[in-house]
């Protein structure tokens, strides 16, 4: 990963699903920042403001896939939150041994692709097999 | 009062175990890890923990149910609970709070936050166990008050009305046994009043420390002194074997305490027509007092309790003298409190040795061994 190289959004990786896929790419904005500040060599405190930023938006997107696999009756809504719980793990983990800042970075990087590539392309793989509408709440799919 | 703090850390992923371990190290506590139920059981059957960091999410027995078999089989029973939960598990949150946690912590933790919260709630539990120790004194005592100090007043008051009601028909041998009787109860009743206001000024931090140049040999006369009716109505002889150049850096009010508990425990616990020995010896800088009677003894069971709060462990005397229990523990209270330290060695039917160590009287130093 090159640190000077700008992260931008891939095609490849919109799962179809406009919301889902529009919280995807403001979490890769706040990696992108994470990364701009490293580059400037920035102080620990701006770096942990924007790693607290990557953790609280984690939260708030985790839950709201969340909610969206529960209103679509995705079955495998146990298994995808076990992976949720299983990601927050993990950051907890990388971001206390920050003795790399880029390794951190990385990490983060690769945390997120992954899990949108190999988890979150299922829903869409299901919603199509199964000829699903998608909506955002329960019932608001009638209107 | 702060003594080490022992802290267990409970978690399936040992990358969080070292992370833990390594944040918790700044607060200078015994840290003790366990990945897994089982582990975590066991290690709580032998060690009493201040504080328990539980994980959750598990594989097999999650951290709720782990805490359940915690705390109905172990020493651990009420040691207070921290559950760890991914931040955004909503339905184990609310499961640990349910399941009695005093906190939670969610992952991801900010660590400042996480050690200031395992610090208030340390201290939460310091707090909680002195005031369950204070608690158990006031039990104590009112259970004392209750029952021990009643029943002298029954020997007293029968035996006085006796007296006054039929002074004329009884002999001068006989008058004699009545009022040493008498004045045998009073005396531990007396000695009883003494223990529980000593007690209860030392708890409230009233009592003054002053130590001073004493003389032990002087105390111990007098002290056998008080006691002698006591010890004449059983025919126990009491030996004195102290040097009196000995001079202790003590406070003499709870020298007396001291003095006055394990030579009357001594009388008590020893059947008629035998001897107690008092002796010293001086090491370095400090000197060992030793009360050794014929009587008999305790089983380890009793040794185990003594100088404890707690429990009571109260037997009668060898004539059903009564007793609170309240003696040893003060005397380890006053010992301490001088820096020294008080042991037993005993054996069931041969006889028990007292022994507790004082500083000696800096001055006198040059006179060890004489
Ligand atoms: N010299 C002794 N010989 C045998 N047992 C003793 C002796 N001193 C103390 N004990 C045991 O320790 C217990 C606690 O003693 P103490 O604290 O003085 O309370 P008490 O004498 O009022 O019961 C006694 O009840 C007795 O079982
Ligand atoms: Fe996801």
């Amino acid at each position: 990963m090159d640190i000077n190289k700008k992260i931008t959004w891939k095609a490849e990786w919109n799962i179809g699903i406009n919301r889902i896929d529009f919280e995807h790419k403001i979490f890769l904005e706040l990696i992108d920042s994470l990364r701009n500040e490293i580059k400037k060599n920035s102080t620990w405190e701006i770096l942990s403001r924007i790693i607290r930023e990557i953790e609280k938006y984690a939260e708030f997107h985790f839950i709201s896939e969340e909610n969206f696999l529960f209103f679509i009756d995705y079955p495998q809504y146990i298994e995808h939150q076990e992976a949720h719980y299983i990601l927050l793990e993990r950051l907890n983990i990388a971001k206390h041994k920050v003795d790399d800042l880029c390794e951190l970075l990385e990490f983060i990087y690769e945390w997120f692709i992954d899990h949108t590539l190999k988890e979150d392309i299922k829903i869409t793989e299901y919603l199509k097999e199964n000829g699903k509408e998608y909506h955002f709440s329960k019932g608001s799919g009638n209107e | 009062m702060s003594e080490r703090k022992s802290i267990l850390i409970v978690d399936d992923i040992v990358e969080n175990l070292d992370l833990l371990k390594k944040l918790i190290a700044e607060t200078d506590c015994d840290i003790y890890t366990s990945c897994n139920a089982n582990q975590a059981h066991q290690l709580c059957q032998k060690i009493k923990f201040d504080l328990m960091l539980i994980d959750v999410r598990m594989p097999g027995v999650d951290g709720i149910e782990a805490t359940r078999r915690i705390r109905k089989s172990s020493i651990n029973s009420d040691s207070p609970v921290l559950f760890m939960v991914a931040k955004t598990d909503l339905n184990n949150i609310s499961r640990a709070y349910k399941e009695g946690g005093v906190d939670i912590i969610t992952k991801p933790f900010q660590s400042d936050e996480l050690l200031t919260r395992l610090g208030t709630h340390l201290t939460l539990q310091e707090q909680k166990v002195r005031l369950q120790e204070l608690v158990d004194t006031r039990d104590r005592f009112i259970n004392i008050l209750a029952h021990d100090l009643n029943s002298p007043f029954t020997t007293i008051l029968g035996f006085t009305q006796l007296l006054a009601e039929n002074l004329e028909s009884f002999n001068k041998e006989e008058l004699r046994r009545y009022l040493n009787l008498i004045h045998n109860v009073s005396e531990n009743t007396h000695g009883l009043l003494n223990n529980l206001l000593s007690w209860e000024t030392l708890k409230q931090n009233r009592i003054p420390f002053s130590p001073q140049k004493v003389c032990l040999r002087l105390r111990l006369d007098e002290c056998c002194l008080l006691m002698r009716s006591v010890a004449a109505a059983k025919d126990i002889d009491i030996v004195v074997d102290v040097d009196e150049k000995i001079m202790l850096h003590a406070d003499f009010k709870m020298l007396d305490t001291i003095l006055r508990n394990l030579i009357s425990n001594a009388i008590k616990f020893t059947p008629n027509s035998k001897r107690i020995i008092v002796s010293a010896i001086v090491k370095k800088d400090t000197c060992e007092i030793k009360i050794s009677d014929s009587g008999i003894g305790m089983s380890d069971d009793v040794k185990s309790k003594l100088f404890k709060l707690g429990e009571e462990t109260s037997v009668p005397g060898t004539n059903g003298e009564k007793g609170t229990g309240f003696g040893l523990i003060l005397c380890n209270e006053f010992v301490r409190k001088h820096g020294g330290s008080i042991r037993v060695e005993s054996e069931v039917g041969k006889g028990s040795h007292f022994i507790f160590s004082l500083p000696l009287f800096y001055d006198e130093l040059s006179l060890a061994g004489t």
